[in-house]
């Protein structure tokens, strides 16, 4: 068994200081830190591999080809896929989400058609259905949160109907940290002959994922939330629907015959994966994943509720702090306001001691707004923080505390 | 020497005593409550500084040929460094504030801590005071 001391020696840059202080990082649920052995393959590849893949038939193309596919079966594994055509690399969860709603958008989406999101998506989940719903004349409808910031379940019902084409949900909130219960929502929606997408961002962590037992249509999720590189993510699709999508970008690597005027395109997964990939990063992704499942995900998911749990009873503790939403369960991040002081105050000033947190909008403003909030400071703890730093957050914030104080007796 | 050049001297006087960034930080939200409210009037999307991160209105004017602006900002840093650039630019000749070139956070020793972006909001809204001084000049 790992300790968060003997982890973090694999994490370099969590040697840093900052302002003059040790860094404390707990933006986590932005973007993940890489260990040394992501690190590391990628540098090996660039130093003794690097070629382009699945044109050359030169011993380097041959290698990076080899190390890219093995990523993709990597990740087939880490997340329960049947066939390793069922990853389709992108450059992250909304690039994913893109692919899937422009694919949708070219005759598979019908004018009345509905497609159902909630009130807690990230801007990536819910604007290009936005716009798909615009494009293709169908219905985008919108389950509300309860005052709690867990999703309504009684009116997500509701507004599944037979029209019902895709549900797009995410896993869990990069705001609140909500859990959805997926199991019931993709039930649910199958009853109603609805596809389910999942966005699986912020959940990578939190739980072992297993698509087949999850019986999601779609899935998708970004490499730097799992201690991959940024520019990497992923669609997951049962293959059945994957071959049924018309492929939403054109080029080099996609293709069976080209003829002048028109053009035949090759199998999955190429043939929705166009143009040179992000090679040594997809790589690299597949070693974070590999890197994740050595720690191993149940283990990792139980240090970050614990260090989650800490960090949420000291906020509660503070008479000063509101904290956004009471979910029924919650994973990855926790966020709240200070009394007096602005989202933006509080991060800048614990910046300035060392310590890296989240303020603003968090991409997810109808969320905040349904808690009559245009900005929230966010902690996101990973297995590598320790109980010490969540303490030492927690003292820092009191410092924070005593100067809005000042200041609004001022 | 002008009274502008005065003013930054005795900003730098007043920020060198600070310890770090925190105290330099902290000291910018004690004193954001004392910036003069802002009519809700003024308010309006062409007062808002195009470049900031957080929402922040200017309103300038000219009284007796000396230059006047109010400031408003959602986060109480901003509004403490609005009121340093008050107290350094308020009442200094208005044709001088038609050429003003002054670095407030660089007066106040927080170049280092604020980012680039930060740096370059704070200068738009400089940049903006500029332009509306230069504005008023041409209408007198």
């Amino acid at each position: 068994m790992w300790t968060p001391e003997e982890i973090r020696r694999d994490f370099p840059i969590l040697g840093e200081t900052v302002n003059g202080r040790n860094l404390v990082y707990l933006d986590n649920a932005a973007t993940t830190q890489m260990p040394e052995p992501v690190l590391e393959k990628m540098c090996a590849h660039y130093r003794h591999d690097h070629a382009n893949v699945h044109r050359g038939i030169h011993t380097l193309s041959e290698r990076s080809t080899e190390e890219m596919e093995q990523a993709r079966c990597i990740i087939q594994e880490f997340i329960g896929a049947e066939y390793p055509e069922e990853i389709i690399f992108t450059s992250g969860a909304t690039d994913s989400i893109n692919l899937l709603a422009r694919s949708l958008s070219f005759g598979l989406l019908k004018p009345g058609d509905e497609i159902l999101t909630t009130e807690m998506e990230h801007h990536a989940n819910l604007i290009p259905w936005q716009e798909v719903a615009r494009r293709c004349k169908a219905k985008l409808r919108i389950a509300p949160i309860t005052a709690s910031g867990d999703l309504d379940y009684g009116s997500f019902q509701q507004m599944l109907t037979a029209k019902t084409r895709l549900v797009a949900v995410t896993g869990v909130s990069n705001v609140t940290g909500t859990v959805n219960d997926l199991s019931a929502i993709i039930r649910q929606a199958h009853m109603h002959g609805a596809w389910v997408l999942v966005d699986a961002s912020q959940m990578m962590r939190h739980q072992v994922i297993n698509v087949k037992a999850l019986d999601c249509d779609f899935l998708c999720f970004s490499g730097h939330k799992m201690m991959g590189p940024t520019g990497t993510g992923v669609l997951y699709g049962k293959k059945a629907l994957l071959e049924q999508l018309p492929p939403d970008r054109f080029g080099g690597g996609m293709v069976d015959e080209v003829r002048l005027k028109r053009a035949s395109y090759g199998d999955l997964p190429y043939r929705l994966e166009a143009g040179t990939p992000n090679i040594a990063g997809i790589i690299g992704l597949g070693a974070a994943a590999w890197y994740l499942s050595g720690l191993g995900i149940e283990e990792i998911a139980k240090r970050e509720k614990l260090l989650l749990t800490t960090a949420e009873a000291a906020l509660r503790q503070r008479a000063s702090v509101t904290i956004l939403g009471e979910p029924q369960k919650r994973a990855g991040c926790i966020s709240f306001n200070v009394q007096d002081g602005h989202c933006f105050d509080v991060a800048r000033l614990l910046d300035q001691l060392g310590i890296a947190v989240r303020s603003g909008h968090h991409c997810a403003q109808p969320l905040l707004r349904a808690f009559g909030l245009d900005g929230a400071v966010r902690i996101s703890p990973a297995f590598y923080n320790t109980t010490e730093e969540i303490i030492q957050t927690m003292d820092a914030l009191d410092r924070c505390i005593r100067v809005f104080g000042k200041a609004a007796k001022r | 020497m002008t009274m502008l050049q005065e003013n930054r001297k005795k900003l730098r006087e007043e920020f060198s005593e600070f310890e770090d960034g925190f105290e330099r930080y902290a000291y910018l939200v004690e004193i954001s409550g004392l910036l003069p409210p802002m009519p809700a009037a003024q308010h309006i999307p062409e007062n808002l500084v195009r470049g900031c991160q957080s929402q922040v209105w200017l309103h300038a004017w000219c009284e007796e040929g000396r230059f006047y602006f109010s400031g408003d900002s959602d986060t109480l840093i901003i509004k403490g460094v609005l009121l340093l650039l008050q107290d350094l630019v308020c009442g200094i000749p208005l044709e001088e504030a038609a050429t003003l070139e002054i670095d407030v956070l660089g007066d106040a020793g927080l170049t280092a801590e604020f980012s680039d972006t930060r740096q370059k909001g704070i200068g738009a809204a400089v940049e903006k005071l500029r332009d509306a001084a230069k504005t008023l000049v041409r209408s007198m």
